[in-house]
């Protein structure tokens, strides 16, 4: 019987190759109070996908 | 392996709707898990000790499963997916990189008079009121000799920097000569009230594909309340009809309706939903930065928040649920190809990758921090090696030495919060602004409970 079901693998451990910093480094909200880095995208995965 | 503490790890384990999650803070996963798993969770949390766990809950459920459940719990921790380690970073990667953004106070003034504007400048010399195309090409300089990395980004501020059109023009096209080598690229984006958009300037932004942020804040009595002209009147009708005439005209959702809620519309959702009955679908909502006596909100407020976030996100799955699906800034998250850790812990970037400039070419961390003396980082004449970047590097180490950060589930998801925050809500730079991050954390569950539903 299944007691754990991952719904998504993260991939903060993943960090080869990462640390590029080519991210927009601001959110698109204007006063940015409320930035969560985690709204953001990564640049190396849109260009490639 | 168990940490030092004796712990398994960090989780954060929430139930929402019936839903029990998981959310493993070091690898960024999501699980969803029934009460058995949840039970062996939490105990292993608290005290990695297997035998003592299983013990302890086949007094509880069926031997077997207990098994089970271990079993499948031991599964993900070998993955990396469930109580993974504090990531070892390469610390080259963690040190601060050139500027590689900048926020243009194209103009200081503006042609509206909103209630809670954070650029209100009561006394401060308004005698460059506009930005010299002299400093905004000197922006682009900036940036461009600045160290590391392809992109580049400017954001159009203000003040109202329609205000200033023909800067905004220059900039643009400056910025593209510049890079017709294309080894640097530049993103541009323009942050406005709309109300003086016209046929020139909406041809200008839709043509060159730049992204705009259009203030709006919603029902037409919650818009005007705040967002007045000059003399007094409310600007929701100009507003709505000029962003529906940029909007006619651009593709896609490079836009973002950007409101903003107080304490006189702690019923936002129906604001939400008149964007959405205006045919408005990329949608940002921040709360007010303000103090001011019936505007800003208070601690008191949570309780009424947290259950209009509720209804957030029952609007969201109604429209999901109909096929009209809108996108809402704050539940946008992708666990498993967003941000990596580096930029998780870089937080917005203020006063490193990130400085904001002011019509004279003052620096300053961000926007927030613009006027503050003990903030200035130069001018933008300095270039990018010899500005004093000292005052940012003094945000990012006290953004580091948060202490309620550093045990705090949502760290990598938040990435620090607001340093302007701390400083002038909390009154210090290394001190939390608990109202925001108690917003921050109604918001990424919900935002967390959404994915599970995907």
């Amino acid at each position: 019987m299944q007691h754990i079901r991952t719904i998504k693998k993260g991939n903060l451990q993943e960090l080869e190759h990462k640390g590029c910093r080519e991210c927009q480094a601001s959110c698109q909200s204007a006063c940015k109070t409320s930035c969560t880095v985690s709204n953001q995208f990564c640049r190396q995965v849109e260009t490639k996908s | 392996m168990a940490c030092s503490n004796g712990r398994a790890g960090d989780v954060h384990i929430f139930k929402y709707r019936g839903t029990q999650l998981v959310y493993d803070v070091n690898s960024g996963s999501l699980h969803q898990v029934d009460d058995l798993a949840r039970e062996a969770i939490e105990l292993l949390r608290d005290r990695d000790e297997k035998e003592q766990a299983a013990r302890y809950l086949s007094r509880r459920y069926p031997p077997g499963e207990v098994e089970e459940a271990l079993e499948q719990i031991n599964a993900l921790r070998k993955e990396g997916l469930l109580f993974s380690p504090e990531p070892r970073l390469q610390e080259e990667k963690t040190s601060p990189r050139g500027v590689k953004s900048l926020c243009l106070f194209i103009s200081h003034s503006c042609n509206l008079s909103c209630r809670y504007c954070f650029n209100r400048r009561d006394g401060r010399d308004q005698s460059l009121s506009h930005m010299t195309p002299e400093v905004g090409k000197k922006a682009v300089d900036f940036l461009l000799q600045s160290e590391g990395g392809h992109f580049r980004e400017i954001d159009f501020f203000g003040g109202e920097p329609l205000l200033n059109f023909p800067l905004v023009r220059e900039i643009v096209e400056y910025a593209r000569e510049r890079t017709r080598s294309r080894e640097k690229e530049f993103s541009f984006t323009l942050t406005t009230n709309a109300t003086l958009l016209d046929e020139r300037s909406i041809s200008f932004l839709n043509s060159e594909d730049i992204n705009v942020i259009l203030s709006l804040d919603g029902r037409p009595e919650v818009h005007d309340r705040m967002r007045s002209f000059k003399n007094g009147r409310g600007s929701y009708k100009t507003t709505v009809k000029k962003i529906k005439r940029l909007l006619q005209g651009r593709e896609g959702n490079n836009y973002y309706i950007r409101g903003t809620y107080t304490r006189k519309n702690l019923d936002f959702t129906k604001d939400i939903r008149h964007f959405l009955e205006l045919g408005f679908f990329s949608l940002s909502l921040e709360p007010v930065v303000s103090s001011a006596e019936g505007i800003g909100l208070k601690e008191e407020d949570l309780p009424a928040l947290e259950r209009e976030y509720d209804r957030l996100v029952d609007l969201y799955l109604e429209f999901r649920d109909k096929g009209t699906p809108f996108q809402f800034y704050h539940f946008l998250l992708d666990l498993e190809r967003g941000p990596c850790l580096y930029k998780r812990l870089s937080g917005c970037g203020a006063g490193e990758d990130y400085l904001a400039v002011s019509a004279d070419g003052s620096l300053y961390p961000c926007h927030q921090f613009v006027g503050a003396d003990e903030f200035y980082m130069g001018n933008i004449s300095d270039g990018p090696f010899a500005f004093n970047r000292e005052p940012g590097e003094k945000l990012a180490a006290a953004a580091h030495r948060k202490e309620a950060c550093r045990q705090c589930w949502a760290r990598y998801l938040c990435g620090g919060g607001c340093a302007a925050s701390s400083y002038f809500a909390a009154g210090d730079l290394e001190k939390t602004y608990d109202l925001g991050c108690a917003l921050q954390k109604i918001r990424l569950e919900r935002a967390l409970y959404l994915q599970s539903l995907t």
